[in-house]
């Protein structure tokens, strides 16, 4: 007997709302229908003000990859303009980058673990996600969303004494995050209940495209530290981490191991910072001109701005392609044949993130 | 102090709505559920079901999409029920103001009792919203439990 289940739009494995139409034969999902656009704001349109305001807007695209959006903004606008930003603020972007990649995956991996029913280990992964914020309140001032960079540089510097305090963090978060990974490693239950589940085979994951940690869980190494690197990735060692079975189990394991990738690079980074001169921000002195883009590998995946000035301080158009809408595409064919219980889990693993996708 | 006002303020349910806005208060509000701040020590439990809530927290300006959905979701909601706006955005557009796909603020759509505003507000300031929240919650107990008595008073 066929049946038709609306799943969603409000649906307490997201947090944010999508809705999945399902045809429901039995157990077992036939066909599936993928509608999105609830949070759809038009954010895109209000980037046409001013082009010094935007690492603020672009903050507001999404608050998981804040820092992620304003980076990949300020270095198409700067690309626009010509300018050279100092070598310390280009430091400092790298640092906090790596921290927000770190809470983001520990933030997907818990959600991943709580789609599963695991409580607990949800709860922990949030306790040592608090940490990560602490460090940030100290840099930043801000717990989520920073406000850290402007078109030029960054705001504010990390001093010798953040810097300590920085590498002393460095060694207790990778003591935590070593627990969590023996947790999931090691547990049973998790493997049976995650692996050979939802696979994305590698040839379905080079036709969608589909970017960051789901093409990398199918054996797609393709990181754009590692292929096109921005800001200072180029000096530091960045090799893409894939997974090569392609279902739930690899996708989370991906995000597990660049937590220690992403400690190593801030522990790479903050020797740098010594010896460096102390200017964190250059004022430009021309006007955006001439179209550009960026783009950075976001916590999901590969991030793009495009933007184009017209030599005043309004600018004519910001177009952002998130690594999200990227994704969207392989939920549908995953999500086809699966077991009823299986998709709101298969989704999470996807790390979904429906501010980006609709913006 | 009646039985069910005194049940309710140890353990009021809320129902997390995302009406767009990026996810900075979406975070926090799950920072607040979560050990360090750990609202569930007063009995705060996060329900999935709107039939069995007392507070909406709802947190981004409501989009045109999202608009019918939300007025459906708060007629589901049994009375007295209570409606927090979490976040600049929600309060009055915020960082929004001038794109075109959503209301304003929540308030052009239900009727808002607390108003927590921040961009992207603290997880403490989410808790002083909540424990306001629940003296609403009781008032508007005690009015709908006079407006009955006198019903029955009127009617004998
Ligand atoms: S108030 Fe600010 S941080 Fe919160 S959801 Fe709105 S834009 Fe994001």
């Amino acid at each position: 007997m066929k049946t038709t289940i609306q799943y969603g739009p409000q649906h307490p494995v997201w947090v944010e709302p999508i809705r999945l139409k399902l045809n429901v034969d039995g157990e077992f999902v036939k066909d599936v229908e993928y509608e999105g656009g609830f949070v759809h704001r038009g954010i895109e349109k209000r980037f046409e003000f001013d082009y010094n305001k935007g690492p603020y807007l672009a903050e507001r695209v999404c608050g998981i990859c804040s820092t992620h959006h304003s980076t990949c903004y300020c270095l198409a606008a700067e690309k626009t303009m010509n300018l050279e930003v100092s070598r310390r603020a280009t430091i400092i972007r790298t640092i906090i980058c790596e921290l927000e990649r770190l809470h983001s995956h520990i933030l997907a991996v818990g959600l991943t673990l709580e789609a599963i029913g695991f409580e607990n280990l949800f709860m922990l992964c949030f306790r040592t996600r608090e940490s990560v914020l602490d460090v940030f309140e100290r840099v930043t001032g801000n717990r989520v969303l920073h406000g850290h960079n402007i078109v030029g540089g960054v705001t504010r510097n990390i001093g010798p004494e953040m810097a300590k305090e920085m590498s002393d963090f460095c060694d207790e978060l990778e003591k935590k995050c070593h627990d969590l990974e023996n947790m999931i490693v090691n547990s049973y239950t998790i493997k049976q209940r995650m692996k050979g589940i939802g696979i994305m085979s590698e040839k379905l994951a080079r036709d969608l495209a589909v970017v960051g940690p789901v093409a990398r869980g199918s054996n797609v190494a393709y990181d754009v530290r590692h292929a096109d690197p921005y800001i200072m990735y180029d000096e530091v060692k960045v090799e893409p981490i894939v997974e090569k079975d392609g279902d739930c189990w690899a996708r989370s394991i991906v995000r597990v191991r660049e937590w220690f990738q992403s400690i190593d690079i801030i522990r790479q980074c903050l020797p740098l910072l010594d010896g460096t001169p102390d200017e964190i921000f250059v004022k430009s002195k021309a006007l955006p001109e001439g179209e550009h883009f960026a783009r950075v590998e976001a916590p999901r995946g590969e991030l793009f701005y495009y933007l184009r000035g017209k030599k005043s301080k309004e600018l004519d158009r910001v177009k952002i392609r998130t690594s999200t809408y990227g994704n969207a595409p392989g939920i549908v064919p995953l999500v086809k044949g699966c077991h009823l219980a299986d998709v709101g889990f298969i989704t999470v693993t996807f790390d979904p993130c429906i501010g980006c996708i609709d913006r | 102090m009646s039985i069910i006002e005194f049940a309710r303020k140890k353990s009021p349910w809320v129902l997390h709505v995302n009406a767009g806005g990026c996810n900075g208060c979406n975070l926090e509000l799950l920072s607040c559920l979560t050990p360090r701040y750990d609202v569930s020590r007063f009995g705060v439990y996060n329900t999935d079901n709107p039939k069995h809530a007392d507070v909406m927290i709802v947190i981004g300006p409501v989009t045109l999409k999202y608009k019918e959905i939300i007025t459906n979701l708060y007629n589901q909601m049994p009375d007295p029920k209570v409606v927090m706006a979490v976040g600049t955005c929600t309060c009055t557009g915020g960082i929004y103001q001038g794109c075109y796909g959503h209301c304003g603020a929540l308030d052009q759509v239900l009727p808002v009792d607390v108003y927590v505003p921040g961009c992207n507000v603290r997880p403490e300031a989410i808790i002083d919203g909540l424990v306001l929240a629940l003296d609403m919650l009781n008032e508007k107990e005690r009015k709908i439990l006079e407006d009955k008595k006198a019903k029955a008073k009127g009617v004998a």
